[in-house]
């Protein structure tokens, strides 16, 4: 008999808009058998291709779902077949956005074929972009039982597609230099590697020089990403692999002006003894963003004694670490001119056992007649946020960053207009201790739940100063809020709340 | 998440601006005057000889399926091979991938109307002339002598009309 819940699932992706999508899918994934699950991926992989576009954010979600209620138990006790994966990636098609988990499944569970099937998907019919395709790799290196052999030189077959050259590349790396494998496994692909480095570095200093329209400059910043990925992880290899024809081209690549290349090519030059590459890889240890990176190729090379002591304490692997964070490109995409420590801190943290020392740090752009400032954290976590926290207090910047990750059942947010009758009585006795505290302009924005605690963060005046005003049957909190441009919300405000109240339990 | 795409989007400006861009002289100009020869086999196995290009203006492409820029060159090269195919101005490729499984569906992908040679006598030739990075583009009259050599069309088109019309 046809599984009614699949059949609602089928009926609503075949026939769009003529059947509601069946609300009760993400509960019955939940609790259905395993065999259920099979049987919908078998059904899913019938349906005709191609998907509807309109239909891609239907079986994105369903994918989540497979493989979150895949992931409630350790992957090798799964024991679907390996096609029932790479036919619904295959089914999904190249512009899925979600179809990289299901290849991740299958490097997690690490069957001898699902490692095949990894190395043919990879290799033949990648996943949408770079950042998919290294999704999907990454548990490869958190098995310390993979057969590598399955992998490599196999996987090198990528190589040439620039989606994946730089995920495949870190990946030998990974394993040459954990001694997972008996040598590098590009070791014969030298010219190779020599032309596509050269090629990448002049391709970089032909987009250093392209005026880019404002149209064009998220492309060329892509490009340059790309480009930069690619470049890191060949000189990388190429200083694994250690051949002397590699030098012109690491030269080269040391000529750019991009520090994270620079460092790559000297560490790959001074690998290969080059005298040069060792004094200018020494030397970039005064880059905060290349500094951390300099510091483990120093260790690697034996040539940690010849840094600068200074540039090794733990304020300034700190401001490396935030510099790092800043020039991600999900981030800023490259590191401050300025950063300044101005506050460090041992205290017990939320999610450690023992006291850690964070950092505080201050950190400026300067673009010509544009600057930008604010301040970001190092230590327990690097982070650091687009909203101005440069009035915080150090007690409300560190409250903020413990308050910001703190994930609970127990720990959630609601929009002050969408509280049930319960929860708007709650809300009401807070408001009338906010009014009774002789704050002014009191607007109520959000209801916060907090274990046990229930407080209500309103936007509020005191003594002429804007802020927002946290109050809870325990206590109340200003958070003053001078004007500025990138003015904090009132959800960060309750970020603070939230990290004071933890920090507080945490250290008595 | 967080992120900081619209400050981002601003920044870049200036990153792209701070970037130092570096000039020289064109790639492979020292092998200007010098006699050209070419011969090897295509990916599916077909010969390609020297003697079937002598005579014509012929540019000799050094590309990649897997290099950016070269993909980036192919469509204009394209357009002046068709404008010029039948002014005795021909194109041979000289592709760099060294896993070959890519290199035939790219070709028939893109209606590539030239041959391209591959394999080792592909990465021999990019030795003789130096090419450390593609693309490259030699041209080469109809005595064989390389005249122009740059990174791409743009670079290279009008010593291409002009070898054309020099007939």
């Amino acid at each position: 008999m046809p599984n009614p819940e699949i059949q609602a699932i089928l009926g609503f992706l075949t026939q769009p808009g003529s059947t509601p999508w069946p609300i009760a899918t993400e509960t019955w994934l939940t609790l259905c058998d395993e065999s259920e699950i099979e049987e919908l991926m078998d059904s899913l992989c019938a349906i005709s291709p191609p998907l509807a576009p309109e239909q891609h954010q239907y079986w994105d979600w369903l994918v989540d779902q497979i493989l979150t209620r895949l992931a409630a138990q350790p992957a090798w006790e799964c024991m679907f077949r390996t096609d029932l994966f790479t036919s619904l990636y295959a089914h999904l098609g190249a512009t899925s956005k979600s179809r990289n988990q299901l290849v991740q499944f299958l490097a997690k569970r690490a069957f001898q074929e699902d490692l095949q099937a990894v190395v043919e998907v990879i290799t033949t019919d990648p996943p949408i972009d770079e950042l998919h395709v290294g999704t999907a790799l990454a548990p490869l290196i958190q098995n310390s039982d993979l057969e590598w052999e399955l992998i490599f030189p196999a996987l090198l077959d990528g190589i040439s597609n620039p989606t994946t050259a730089a995920s495949i590349l870190d990946l030998a790396n990974f394993a040459t230099r954990k001694d997972h494998l008996p040598a590098h496994p590009a070791g014969d692909m030298v010219p190779h590697l020599n032309l596509m480095l050269s090629t990448i570095v002049k391709q970089l200093d032909v987009l250093s020089e392209t005026q880019a329209s404002p149209n064009d400059m998220h492309d060329v910043a892509q490009q340059v990403e790309q480009a930069v990925a690619l470049a890191v992880s060949l000189c990388d290899s190429l200083s694994l692999i250690s051949d002397e024809s590699s030098t012109p081209a690491l030269y080269q690549a040391m000529g750019l002006t991009h520090r994270r290349v620079q460092t790559e090519a000297a560490a790959a030059l001074a690998r290969l003894g080059e005298a040069d590459g060792e004094t200018h890889l020494i030397e970039m240890a005064s880059q905060p963003a290349s500094r951390l990176r300099v510091i483990q190729y120093a260790r690697e090379l034996g040539i940690e004694s010849k840094l600068d002591p200074s540039l090794v304490t733990e304020s300034a692997v700190a401001e490396s670490q935030l510099a790092l964070f800043l020039s991600e490109p999900t981030q800023l995409g490259f590191p401050p001119q300025v950063l300044e420590i101005i506050e460090s801190r041992t205290c017990f943290w939320p999610g450690y056992d023992d006291p850690v020392t964070n950092h505080l740090i201050r950190f400026r752009y300067e673009m010509g007649e544009m600057s930008y400032e604010n301040i970001g954290i190092a230590g327990a976590m690097t982070f650091a946020i687009s909203e101005d926290l440069g009035a915080l207090s150090p007690d409300e910047a560190y409250a903020y960053f413990a308050g910001i990750h703190a994930e609970h059942d127990d720990i959630y947010e609601l929009a002050i207009d969408q509280l049930t009758e319960p929860q708007r009585i709650d809300a009401d006795r807070c408001e009338r201790r906010i009014h009774d505290s002789g704050f002014k302009g009191v607007e109520p924005v959000l209801l916060g739940r907090l274990f046990e605690r229930t407080a209500l963060v309103a936007v509020a005046t005191k003594d002429g100063n804007s802020g927002f005003v946290i109050a809870s049957a325990e206590e109340i909190q200003w958070v003053n809020q001078p004007p500025s441009p990138r003015p904090i919300t009132a959800y960060q405000a309750y970020d603070i709340y939230k990290g004071t109240v933890l920090l507080s339990t945490f250290n008595p | 998440m967080r992120h900081f795409f619209t400050l981002r989007t601003a920044l870049n400006v200036g990153l792209l601006a701070i970037l130092i861009s570096g000039c020289s002289q064109p790639p492979g100009s020292e092998f200007i005057g010098k006699t050209f020869t070419l011969n090897g086999k295509t990916v599916d196995a077909q010969s390609v000889n020297w003697e079937d290009y002598a005579g014509n203006v012929v540019l000799v492409d050094f590309w990649a399926t897997w290099c950016g820029p070269c993909r980036a060159e192919q469509p204009k090269l394209k357009e002046l091979y068709e404008e010029l195919q039948h002014d005795g101005f021909l194109v041979v490729g000289v592709c760099m991938d060294q896993k070959l499984d890519p290199v035939k569906p790219f070709e028939d992908a893109h209606e590539l109307p030239w041959k391209s040679i591959v394999g080792p006598e592909a990465w021999q030739k990019a030795l003789d002339y130096e090419v450390q990075y593609i693309p490259r583009m030699m041209l080469v009259d109809r005595d064989s002598r390389i005249i122009a050599s740059d990174r791409g069309v743009e670079e290279i088109a009008s010593e291409v009309y002009d070898a054309v019309r020099s007939r």
